[in-house]
Protein backbone atom coordinates (compact mmCIF):
# COMPACT_ATOMS: atom_id res chain seq x y z
CA UNK A 1 0.00 0.00 0.00
CA UNK A 2 1.30 3.35 -0.60
CA UNK A 3 1.16 6.02 1.43
CA UNK A 4 1.35 10.01 1.71
CA UNK A 5 4.81 11.34 2.17
CA UNK A 6 4.88 14.29 4.52
CA UNK A 7 6.66 16.83 3.64
CA UNK A 8 8.09 20.45 5.49
CA UNK A 9 4.69 22.65 4.41
CA UNK A 10 6.92 25.69 3.66
CA UNK A 11 10.43 25.49 3.32
CA UNK A 12 12.87 28.66 5.40
CA UNK A 13 13.60 29.81 2.56
CA UNK A 14 10.06 30.24 1.06
CA UNK A 15 8.70 31.75 4.32
CA UNK A 16 11.33 33.84 5.17
CA UNK A 17 11.20 36.92 6.90
CA UNK A 18 7.98 38.44 5.14
CA UNK A 19 5.99 35.75 7.21
CA UNK A 20 7.49 37.12 10.66
CA UNK A 21 6.75 40.78 9.87
CA UNK A 22 3.27 39.75 9.12
CA UNK A 23 2.85 37.94 12.51
CA UNK A 24 4.00 41.05 14.07
CA UNK A 25 1.94 43.31 12.08
CA UNK A 26 -0.94 41.09 12.49
CA UNK A 27 -0.63 39.07 15.96
CA UNK A 28 -1.87 41.82 18.31
CA UNK A 29 -4.92 42.58 16.39
CA UNK A 30 -5.91 39.15 16.19
CA UNK A 31 -5.85 38.23 19.63
CA UNK A 32 -7.56 41.55 20.56
CA UNK A 33 -10.64 40.69 18.15
CA UNK A 34 -10.78 37.60 19.49
CA UNK A 35 -11.13 38.96 22.84
CA UNK A 36 -13.50 41.61 21.84
CA UNK A 37 -16.04 38.70 20.53
CA UNK A 38 -15.75 36.72 23.54
CA UNK A 39 -13.00 34.97 24.10
CA UNK A 40 -10.87 35.04 27.32
CA UNK A 41 -6.98 35.90 26.85
CA UNK A 42 -5.84 32.16 26.35
CA UNK A 43 -8.65 31.17 24.01
CA UNK A 44 -7.87 34.50 21.84
CA UNK A 45 -3.85 33.73 22.00
CA UNK A 46 -4.80 29.97 21.21
CA UNK A 47 -7.03 31.31 17.94
CA UNK A 48 -5.03 33.73 17.17
CA UNK A 49 -1.77 31.56 16.95
CA UNK A 50 -4.08 28.33 15.35
CA UNK A 51 -4.71 31.05 12.86
CA UNK A 52 -1.50 32.41 11.75
CA UNK A 53 0.04 28.58 11.61
CA UNK A 54 -2.52 28.07 8.99
CA UNK A 55 -1.02 30.87 7.12
CA UNK A 56 2.34 29.98 7.58
CA UNK A 57 2.08 26.36 6.08
CA UNK A 58 0.33 28.23 2.88
CA UNK A 59 2.58 31.36 3.20
CA UNK A 60 3.97 31.25 -0.44
CA UNK A 61 0.77 31.26 -1.86
CA UNK A 62 -0.93 33.50 0.66
CA UNK A 63 1.56 35.96 0.56
CA UNK A 64 0.30 36.26 -3.14
CA UNK A 65 -3.07 37.17 -2.11
CA UNK A 66 -3.97 40.95 -2.58
CA UNK A 67 -4.95 40.98 1.53
CA UNK A 68 -3.08 38.23 3.33
CA UNK A 69 -4.36 39.79 6.47
CA UNK A 70 -8.36 39.59 5.76
CA UNK A 71 -7.48 35.87 4.83
CA UNK A 72 -5.93 35.30 8.18
CA UNK A 73 -8.73 37.40 10.04
CA UNK A 74 -11.34 35.03 8.12
CA UNK A 75 -9.53 31.97 9.11
CA UNK A 76 -10.12 33.34 13.21
CA UNK A 77 -13.13 34.35 12.89
CA UNK A 78 -14.06 30.80 11.62
CA UNK A 79 -12.09 29.57 14.71
CA UNK A 80 -14.17 31.60 16.21
CA UNK A 81 -17.45 30.89 15.06
CA UNK A 82 -16.78 26.87 16.27
CA UNK A 83 -15.23 27.82 19.17
CA UNK A 84 -19.08 29.33 20.24
CA UNK A 85 -20.84 26.41 18.04
CA UNK A 86 -18.91 23.84 20.69
CA UNK A 87 -19.91 26.08 24.06
CA UNK A 88 -23.54 26.24 22.41
CA UNK A 89 -23.78 22.55 21.44
CA UNK A 90 -22.26 21.92 25.36
CA UNK A 91 -24.61 24.09 26.94
CA UNK A 92 -27.74 22.39 25.05
CA UNK A 93 -26.40 19.04 26.19
CA UNK A 94 -25.06 20.25 29.55
CA UNK A 95 -22.27 17.45 28.71
CA UNK A 96 -19.26 19.79 30.58
CA UNK A 97 -20.73 21.19 33.65
CA UNK A 98 -17.55 22.41 34.80
CA UNK A 99 -16.83 24.17 31.64
CA UNK A 100 -19.57 25.98 31.89
CA UNK A 101 -18.99 27.32 35.68
CA UNK A 102 -15.89 28.53 33.87
CA UNK A 103 -17.70 30.15 31.26
CA UNK A 104 -19.95 31.62 34.05
CA UNK A 105 -17.07 32.84 36.54
CA UNK A 106 -15.14 34.17 33.67
CA UNK A 107 -18.11 36.59 32.43
CA UNK A 108 -18.15 37.83 35.60
CA UNK A 109 -14.80 39.13 34.98
CA UNK A 110 -16.41 40.56 31.92
CA UNK A 111 -16.41 44.92 31.84
CA UNK A 112 -19.66 46.83 31.11
CA UNK A 113 -18.54 47.37 27.71
CA UNK A 114 -17.47 43.55 26.89
CA UNK A 115 -21.32 42.45 28.48
CA UNK A 116 -22.54 45.06 26.05
CA UNK A 117 -20.63 43.68 23.22
CA UNK A 118 -21.99 39.96 24.73
CA UNK A 119 -25.44 40.72 23.84
CA UNK A 120 -25.43 41.13 20.48
CA UNK A 121 -25.73 38.79 17.80
CA UNK A 122 -22.32 36.99 16.48
CA UNK A 123 -22.51 39.01 13.23
CA UNK A 124 -23.22 42.05 14.48
CA UNK A 125 -20.63 41.82 16.56
CA UNK A 126 -18.11 40.73 14.55
CA UNK A 127 -19.13 44.10 12.24
CA UNK A 128 -18.71 46.25 15.09
CA UNK A 129 -15.14 44.83 15.57
CA UNK A 130 -14.03 45.11 12.31
CA UNK A 131 -15.23 48.34 11.72
CA UNK A 132 -15.47 50.26 14.61
CA UNK A 133 -12.61 48.83 16.28
CA UNK A 134 -10.44 47.67 13.53
CA UNK A 135 -11.09 50.78 11.33
CA UNK A 136 -12.01 48.97 8.76
CA UNK A 137 -14.17 50.13 5.89
CA UNK A 138 -17.03 48.18 5.12
CA UNK A 139 -15.88 46.64 1.74
CA UNK A 140 -12.64 45.40 3.73
CA UNK A 141 -15.16 44.17 6.15
CA UNK A 142 -17.42 42.64 4.09
CA UNK A 143 -14.59 40.81 2.44
CA UNK A 144 -13.48 38.71 5.85
CA UNK A 145 -17.40 38.34 6.80
CA UNK A 146 -18.58 37.43 2.57
CA UNK A 147 -21.21 40.05 3.23
CA UNK A 148 -21.74 43.34 0.94
CA UNK A 149 -20.72 46.32 2.51
CA UNK A 150 -24.33 47.51 2.74
CA UNK A 151 -25.07 44.64 4.21
CA UNK A 152 -22.56 45.14 6.89
CA UNK A 153 -23.07 49.19 7.36
CA UNK A 154 -26.85 47.76 8.21
CA UNK A 155 -25.32 45.37 11.00
CA UNK A 156 -22.97 48.45 12.38
CA UNK A 157 -26.36 50.78 12.21
CA UNK A 158 -28.28 48.23 14.34
CA UNK A 159 -25.39 46.68 16.80
CA UNK A 160 -24.85 50.75 17.52
CA UNK A 161 -28.59 51.23 18.52
CA UNK A 162 -28.31 48.17 20.72
CA UNK A 163 -25.28 49.30 22.15
CA UNK A 164 -25.89 52.98 22.89
CA UNK A 165 -28.78 51.30 24.71
CA UNK A 166 -27.01 48.89 26.94
CA UNK A 167 -24.26 51.19 27.80
CA UNK A 168 -26.53 54.25 28.69
CA UNK A 169 -28.13 51.87 30.93
CA UNK A 170 -25.13 50.45 32.41
CA UNK A 171 -23.97 54.15 33.34
CA UNK A 172 -20.89 53.50 30.79
CA UNK B 1 -21.26 57.74 26.54
CA UNK B 2 -17.93 58.06 25.53
CA UNK B 3 -17.16 57.13 21.63
CA UNK B 4 -17.38 53.57 20.76
CA UNK B 5 -13.87 52.92 19.37
CA UNK B 6 -12.74 54.52 23.05
CA UNK B 7 -14.57 52.09 24.76
CA UNK B 8 -13.61 49.21 22.58
CA UNK B 9 -9.65 50.28 22.63
CA UNK B 10 -10.00 50.19 26.24
CA UNK B 11 -11.77 46.66 26.44
CA UNK B 12 -8.93 45.44 23.92
CA UNK B 13 -6.10 46.55 25.49
CA UNK B 14 -7.38 44.67 28.51
CA UNK B 15 -5.97 41.48 26.30
CA UNK B 16 -2.67 40.57 26.69
CA UNK B 17 -0.27 40.08 24.07
CA UNK B 18 2.13 36.95 24.74
CA UNK B 19 5.94 38.03 23.02
CA UNK B 20 6.32 34.26 22.36
CA UNK B 21 3.22 34.22 20.50
CA UNK B 22 5.61 33.96 16.96
CA UNK B 23 7.48 31.21 18.86
CA UNK B 24 4.77 29.84 20.16
CA UNK B 25 2.73 29.74 16.36
CA UNK B 26 6.14 28.53 15.01
CA UNK B 27 6.29 25.22 17.37
CA UNK B 28 2.81 24.45 17.14
CA UNK B 29 3.64 24.44 13.12
CA UNK B 30 6.44 21.93 14.00
CA UNK B 31 4.37 19.75 16.21
CA UNK B 32 1.95 19.61 13.47
CA UNK B 33 4.51 18.35 10.83
CA UNK B 34 6.03 15.91 13.22
CA UNK B 35 2.50 14.10 13.64
CA UNK B 36 1.75 14.23 10.55
CA UNK B 37 5.01 12.31 9.95
CA UNK B 38 4.42 9.79 12.21
CA UNK B 39 0.93 9.45 10.93
CA UNK B 40 2.49 9.32 7.63
CA UNK B 41 5.00 6.47 8.91
CA UNK B 42 2.13 4.05 10.06
CA UNK B 43 -0.48 3.04 7.51
CA UNK B 44 -1.84 6.44 5.43
CA UNK B 45 -4.71 4.75 3.58
CA UNK B 46 -7.87 3.71 4.93
CA UNK B 47 -10.42 1.50 3.10
CA UNK B 48 -13.81 1.84 4.76
CA UNK B 49 -15.40 -0.83 2.80
CA UNK B 50 -14.14 -3.65 5.26
CA UNK B 51 -15.33 -7.41 5.03
CA UNK B 52 -15.79 -6.73 1.24
CA UNK B 53 -11.92 -6.70 0.51
CA UNK B 54 -10.13 -7.08 -3.04
CA UNK B 55 -13.72 -7.92 -4.48
CA UNK B 56 -15.13 -4.59 -3.60
CA UNK B 57 -12.40 -3.35 -6.06
CA UNK B 58 -13.32 -5.54 -9.01
CA UNK B 59 -16.97 -4.49 -8.62
CA UNK B 60 -16.98 -0.98 -7.63
CA UNK B 61 -17.92 -0.21 -11.52
CA UNK B 62 -20.82 -1.89 -11.64
CA UNK B 63 -21.90 -1.49 -8.36
CA UNK B 64 -22.53 2.20 -8.34
CA UNK B 65 -25.07 2.41 -10.03
CA UNK B 66 -27.16 0.14 -8.23
CA UNK B 67 -26.32 1.92 -4.84
CA UNK B 68 -28.85 4.07 -5.28
CA UNK B 69 -31.91 2.76 -4.84
CA UNK B 70 -34.79 3.96 -7.07
CA UNK B 71 -37.57 6.34 -5.86
CA UNK B 72 -41.01 6.55 -6.97
CA UNK B 73 -41.25 10.48 -5.82
CA UNK B 74 -37.40 11.36 -6.04
CA UNK B 75 -35.43 9.06 -8.61
CA UNK B 76 -35.92 11.84 -11.33
CA UNK B 77 -33.36 11.73 -14.57
CA UNK B 78 -32.37 15.34 -14.84
CA UNK B 79 -31.67 15.90 -18.66
CA UNK B 80 -29.60 19.24 -17.72
CA UNK B 81 -27.98 18.11 -15.10
CA UNK B 82 -27.53 19.20 -11.35
CA UNK B 83 -24.75 21.77 -9.81
CA UNK B 84 -23.14 21.01 -6.69
CA UNK B 85 -21.90 23.62 -4.53
CA UNK B 86 -20.57 24.70 -1.16
CA UNK B 87 -23.14 26.68 0.79
CA UNK B 88 -21.86 27.91 3.93
CA UNK B 89 -20.30 24.64 5.84
CA UNK B 90 -22.32 22.02 3.91
CA UNK B 91 -22.06 20.60 -0.07
CA UNK B 92 -25.65 21.55 -1.02
CA UNK B 93 -27.23 20.57 -4.93
CA UNK B 94 -29.49 22.13 -6.93
CA UNK B 95 -31.06 22.18 -10.78
CA UNK B 96 -29.32 24.64 -12.91
CA UNK B 97 -31.81 27.41 -12.18
CA UNK B 98 -31.66 27.71 -8.98
CA UNK B 99 -34.37 25.62 -7.66
CA UNK B 100 -34.73 22.33 -6.03
CA UNK B 101 -31.91 23.46 -3.34
CA UNK B 102 -31.18 21.07 -0.92
CA UNK B 103 -27.91 19.70 1.30
CA UNK B 104 -25.89 16.35 -0.03
CA UNK B 105 -26.52 14.71 3.51
CA UNK B 106 -30.06 14.92 5.34
CA UNK B 107 -30.18 17.00 8.40
CA UNK B 108 -28.52 14.94 11.37
CA UNK B 109 -26.93 12.57 8.94
CA UNK B 110 -23.29 10.86 9.98
CA UNK B 111 -21.33 12.86 7.66
CA UNK B 112 -18.34 14.80 7.97
CA UNK B 113 -18.64 18.13 8.11
CA UNK B 114 -17.51 20.91 7.33
CA UNK B 115 -17.34 19.81 3.66
CA UNK B 116 -15.34 21.24 0.71
CA UNK B 117 -14.55 20.62 -2.97
CA UNK B 118 -17.40 18.72 -3.88
CA UNK B 119 -16.76 17.18 -7.24
CA UNK B 120 -19.42 14.80 -9.17
CA UNK B 121 -18.58 11.31 -10.29
CA UNK B 122 -18.88 10.79 -14.76
CA UNK B 123 -22.42 8.72 -13.92
CA UNK B 124 -23.61 11.69 -11.59
CA UNK B 125 -24.68 8.85 -9.08
CA UNK B 126 -21.81 9.86 -6.49
CA UNK B 127 -20.03 12.95 -5.22
CA UNK B 128 -16.17 13.07 -4.14
CA UNK B 129 -15.22 15.77 -1.65
CA UNK B 130 -13.79 16.86 1.41
CA UNK B 131 -14.69 16.55 4.44
CA UNK B 132 -13.49 17.13 8.75
CA UNK B 133 -13.53 14.17 10.37
CA UNK B 134 -12.53 16.50 13.44
CA UNK B 135 -12.66 19.43 15.08
CA UNK B 136 -9.04 20.40 14.44
CA UNK B 137 -6.68 21.88 11.64
CA UNK B 138 -5.69 19.67 8.75
CA UNK B 139 -8.52 16.90 9.93
CA UNK B 140 -9.71 16.15 7.12
CA UNK B 141 -9.70 13.69 4.28
CA UNK B 142 -10.92 12.63 0.82
CA UNK B 143 -14.96 11.01 1.04
CA UNK B 144 -17.24 9.98 -1.99
CA UNK B 145 -20.72 9.52 -1.04
CA UNK B 146 -23.92 8.73 -2.92
CA UNK B 147 -25.62 11.76 -4.50
CA UNK B 148 -28.47 11.07 -2.25
CA UNK B 149 -26.24 11.36 1.27
CA UNK B 150 -26.06 7.51 1.30
CA UNK B 151 -22.70 5.28 1.23
CA UNK B 152 -20.34 7.37 3.06
CA UNK B 153 -16.76 6.15 2.53
CA UNK B 154 -13.61 7.69 3.69
CA UNK B 155 -10.93 7.07 0.72
CA UNK B 156 -7.61 8.34 2.30
CA UNK B 157 -6.45 8.81 6.07
CA UNK B 158 -4.52 11.82 5.16
CA UNK B 159 -5.10 15.42 3.96
CA UNK B 160 -6.96 15.51 0.57
CA UNK B 161 -8.53 18.28 -1.15
CA UNK B 162 -9.67 19.10 -4.47
CA UNK B 163 -10.83 15.92 -6.63
CA UNK B 164 -11.28 15.14 -9.83
CA UNK B 165 -12.67 12.55 -10.84
CA UNK B 166 -10.96 10.18 -14.37
CA UNK B 167 -13.62 10.04 -17.27
CA UNK B 168 -13.76 6.03 -16.81
CA UNK B 169 -15.28 6.83 -13.05
CA UNK B 170 -12.70 4.46 -11.14
CA UNK B 171 -9.88 7.14 -9.76
CA UNK B 172 -9.93 10.22 -8.55
CA UNK B 173 -7.02 13.18 -8.43
CA UNK B 174 -6.72 15.29 -5.44
CA UNK B 175 -4.13 17.18 -3.87
CA UNK B 176 -2.71 17.50 -0.18
CA UNK B 177 -4.60 21.19 0.41
CA UNK B 178 -1.04 23.06 0.57
CA UNK B 179 1.15 20.24 1.41
CA UNK B 180 2.76 20.45 -2.22
CA UNK B 181 1.82 17.44 -4.35
CA UNK B 182 -0.93 15.30 -6.50
CA UNK B 183 -2.09 12.17 -6.22
CA UNK B 184 -4.41 9.76 -7.84
CA UNK B 185 -6.84 6.93 -5.49
CA UNK B 186 -9.19 4.03 -7.05
CA UNK B 187 -12.41 5.16 -6.53
CA UNK B 188 -12.95 2.10 -3.37
CA UNK B 189 -9.73 3.71 -1.81
CA UNK B 190 -6.77 1.68 -3.14
CA UNK B 191 -4.03 1.92 -4.85
CA UNK B 192 -3.02 5.68 -3.61
CA UNK B 193 -0.15 6.73 -6.00
CA UNK B 194 1.70 9.91 -5.89
CA UNK B 195 2.11 11.64 -8.98
CA UNK B 196 3.87 15.57 -8.34
CA UNK B 197 7.24 15.81 -6.29
CA UNK B 198 6.72 16.78 -2.82
CA UNK B 199 6.82 20.38 -1.86
CA UNK B 200 10.40 20.10 -0.24
CA UNK B 201 11.20 20.09 -4.12
CA UNK B 202 10.30 23.41 -4.23
CA UNK B 203 6.52 23.37 -5.84
CA UNK B 204 3.29 23.44 -4.33
CA UNK B 205 0.90 21.51 -7.12
CA UNK B 206 -2.82 21.88 -6.48
CA UNK B 207 -6.59 21.72 -8.13
CA UNK B 208 -6.12 18.51 -10.31
CA UNK B 209 -8.68 18.63 -13.47
CA UNK B 210 -8.76 15.19 -15.40
CA UNK B 211 -8.90 15.71 -18.95
CA UNK B 212 -12.29 13.76 -20.61
CA UNK B 213 -10.26 11.73 -22.78
CA UNK B 214 -8.29 10.40 -19.75
CA UNK B 215 -5.37 11.29 -20.91
CA UNK B 216 -3.88 14.41 -19.06
CA UNK B 217 -4.57 15.83 -16.04
CA UNK B 218 -4.65 19.63 -15.35
CA UNK B 219 -3.09 21.31 -12.34
CA UNK B 220 -1.87 25.18 -11.46
CA UNK B 221 1.67 24.84 -9.37
CA UNK B 222 3.28 27.51 -7.66
CA UNK B 223 7.13 27.30 -7.31
CA UNK B 224 8.97 28.49 -4.05
CA UNK B 225 12.13 29.03 -6.04
CA UNK B 226 12.88 33.21 -7.09
CA UNK B 227 11.58 36.74 -5.40
CA UNK B 228 8.05 36.21 -3.94
CA UNK B 229 7.08 39.18 -6.81
CA UNK B 230 7.23 35.81 -8.98
CA UNK B 231 5.60 33.51 -6.98
CA UNK B 232 2.13 33.27 -8.55
CA UNK B 233 0.19 30.05 -9.43
CA UNK B 234 0.34 29.13 -13.22
CA UNK B 235 -1.52 26.11 -15.42
CA UNK B 236 0.28 23.42 -15.81
CA UNK B 237 -0.71 19.59 -17.55
CA UNK B 238 0.82 16.18 -17.03
CA UNK B 239 0.17 12.70 -18.52
CA UNK B 240 -2.34 11.04 -16.10
CA UNK B 241 0.99 9.08 -14.74
CA UNK B 242 2.87 12.16 -13.74
CA UNK B 243 4.83 11.88 -16.69
CA UNK B 244 5.46 14.79 -19.15
CA UNK B 245 4.94 17.89 -17.14
CA UNK B 246 4.87 21.42 -18.97
CA UNK B 247 3.65 24.47 -18.02
CA UNK B 248 0.27 26.44 -20.15
CA UNK B 249 0.24 29.71 -18.58
CA UNK B 250 2.69 32.12 -18.19
CA UNK B 251 0.42 35.18 -16.77
CA UNK B 252 1.19 38.59 -14.46
CA UNK B 253 -1.20 37.19 -12.18
CA UNK B 254 -1.80 34.38 -10.47
CA UNK B 255 -3.93 31.31 -12.63
CA UNK B 256 -5.27 28.87 -10.95
CA UNK B 257 -8.30 26.07 -10.61
CA UNK B 258 -8.18 24.37 -13.80
CA UNK B 259 -11.41 22.81 -15.57
CA UNK B 260 -11.62 20.78 -19.01
CA UNK B 261 -14.33 21.60 -21.77
CA UNK B 262 -15.88 18.64 -22.26
CA UNK B 263 -14.78 18.13 -26.16
CA UNK B 264 -10.80 18.64 -23.97
CA UNK B 265 -9.79 21.58 -26.29
CA UNK B 266 -10.48 24.32 -23.62
CA UNK B 267 -9.08 25.02 -20.35
CA UNK B 268 -10.81 27.75 -18.44
CA UNK B 269 -9.28 29.10 -14.82
CA UNK B 270 -9.33 31.66 -12.55
CA UNK B 271 -6.69 34.54 -13.36
CA UNK B 272 -6.15 37.14 -10.43
CA UNK B 273 -6.00 37.27 -6.23
CA UNK B 274 -9.17 37.47 -4.57
CA UNK B 275 -11.11 40.08 -5.07
CA UNK B 276 -9.68 40.70 -8.35
CA UNK B 277 -10.53 37.47 -9.68
CA UNK B 278 -11.87 36.91 -13.61
CA UNK B 279 -12.35 33.59 -15.53
CA UNK B 280 -10.02 32.88 -18.64
CA UNK B 281 -9.97 29.71 -21.09
CA UNK B 282 -6.99 28.73 -22.77
CA UNK B 283 -7.00 26.27 -25.71
CA UNK B 284 -5.53 22.85 -24.36
CA UNK B 285 -1.91 23.64 -25.86
CA UNK B 286 -1.60 27.04 -23.87
CA UNK B 287 -2.57 29.24 -27.20
CA UNK B 288 -5.06 31.34 -27.08
CA UNK B 289 -5.04 32.66 -23.72
CA UNK B 290 -8.46 35.23 -23.03
CA UNK B 291 -10.56 36.36 -20.93
CA UNK B 292 -14.29 35.58 -20.68
CA UNK B 293 -15.39 38.17 -17.91
CA UNK B 294 -14.56 41.66 -17.54
CA UNK B 295 -12.13 43.46 -14.50
CA UNK B 296 -14.50 44.80 -12.05
CA UNK B 297 -16.90 41.55 -12.12
CA UNK B 298 -15.93 39.26 -9.02
CA UNK B 299 -15.58 35.83 -11.01
CA UNK B 300 -14.54 32.42 -9.97
CA UNK B 301 -14.85 28.45 -9.50
CA UNK B 302 -15.20 27.61 -13.43
CA UNK B 303 -16.54 24.61 -14.28
CA UNK B 304 -18.53 23.55 -17.83
CA UNK B 305 -21.76 22.88 -18.95
CA UNK B 306 -22.17 19.54 -20.71
CA UNK B 307 -23.07 21.17 -23.19
CA UNK B 308 -19.70 23.54 -24.02
CA UNK B 309 -20.31 26.60 -22.16
CA UNK B 310 -18.72 27.89 -18.83
CA UNK B 311 -20.42 27.88 -15.30
CA UNK B 312 -18.86 30.03 -12.88
CA UNK B 313 -19.67 31.90 -9.69
CA UNK B 314 -19.80 35.88 -9.78
CA UNK B 315 -20.56 38.44 -6.90
CA UNK B 316 -22.55 41.89 -7.78
CA UNK B 317 -23.02 44.27 -4.87
CA UNK B 318 -22.56 41.49 -2.65
CA UNK B 319 -24.74 39.12 -4.07
CA UNK B 320 -23.34 35.90 -5.58
CA UNK B 321 -24.95 34.37 -8.39
CA UNK B 322 -24.10 31.28 -10.89
CA UNK B 323 -23.23 32.65 -14.17
CA UNK B 324 -22.67 30.81 -17.77
CA UNK B 325 -21.07 32.22 -20.66
CA UNK B 326 -19.94 30.79 -24.02
CA UNK B 327 -16.30 29.94 -24.74
CA UNK B 328 -16.11 32.98 -27.00
CA UNK B 329 -17.17 35.23 -24.20
CA UNK B 330 -20.80 35.92 -25.78
CA UNK B 331 -24.00 35.62 -24.00
CA UNK B 332 -23.15 35.96 -20.48
CA UNK B 333 -25.93 35.59 -18.32
CA UNK B 334 -26.98 34.66 -14.49
CA UNK B 335 -28.76 31.23 -14.39
CA UNK B 336 -29.40 31.03 -10.53
CA UNK B 337 -29.37 34.35 -8.64
CA UNK B 338 -28.43 35.54 -5.41
CA UNK B 339 -27.40 31.81 -3.91
CA UNK B 340 -26.11 33.20 -0.83
CA UNK B 341 -23.17 32.28 0.70
CA UNK B 342 -21.79 29.71 -1.58
CA UNK B 343 -17.90 29.44 -2.48
CA UNK B 344 -17.70 26.88 -5.08
CA UNK B 345 -19.75 25.06 -7.53
CA UNK B 346 -19.72 22.10 -9.83
CA UNK B 347 -22.14 20.87 -12.84
CA UNK B 348 -23.09 17.70 -13.08
CA UNK B 349 -23.21 15.23 -15.87
CA UNK B 350 -26.62 14.94 -17.68
CA UNK B 351 -27.20 12.02 -16.35
CA UNK B 352 -27.35 12.88 -12.76
CA UNK B 353 -30.40 11.97 -10.47
CA UNK B 354 -32.48 14.15 -8.26
CA UNK B 355 -31.46 13.21 -4.41
CA UNK B 356 -33.33 10.58 -3.17
CA UNK B 357 -36.11 11.20 0.16
CA UNK B 358 -33.91 11.49 3.60
CA UNK B 359 -36.07 8.66 4.98
CA UNK B 360 -33.12 6.39 5.45
CA UNK B 361 -30.35 4.72 3.25
CA UNK B 362 -30.07 1.47 2.19
CA UNK B 363 -27.91 -1.20 3.63
CA UNK B 364 -24.81 -2.25 2.30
Amino acid sequence: MDRIEEASPVTEEAAGLDFEAFFRAEYPRLVRTLFLLGADPTEAEDMAQEALARAYERWPRIQTMASPGGYVFRIALNLNRHRLRRLATRARRALDRERDRDQISHAELRTDVSRALASLPAGQREAVVLVEWLQMTSEEAGAVLRLSPASVRSRIHRAREVLKTRLENLGA
Amino acid sequence: MPDLRSLLDEEASRAPVSPEGFDRTLARVRRRQRARRLTAAGVALVVFAAGLGAAVGLLESHRERPSIQPSPTAHTPLPNGEVAFKCGEAICLMRPDGTDRRTLFPEGASAPFPQWDPAWSPSGFKVAFRGYYGPEDGQYALYVADVNGCHVRRLTRDIAAHPSWSPEGERIAFDTSGMGSIYVVSANGTGLRKLTPREQEGFDDEEPAWSPDGRLIAFDRVSFRGPSAARKPQIFVMNADGTGVRQLTRGPEAQTGPAWSPDGRLIAFVSGSEPDTRIFVANADGTGVRPLTPAGLQAWSPTWTHDGRIAFLTRRAGRTDLTVVDPDGSHMKVVAANLGDVLQVEWGPSTGVASLPSSGCPSG
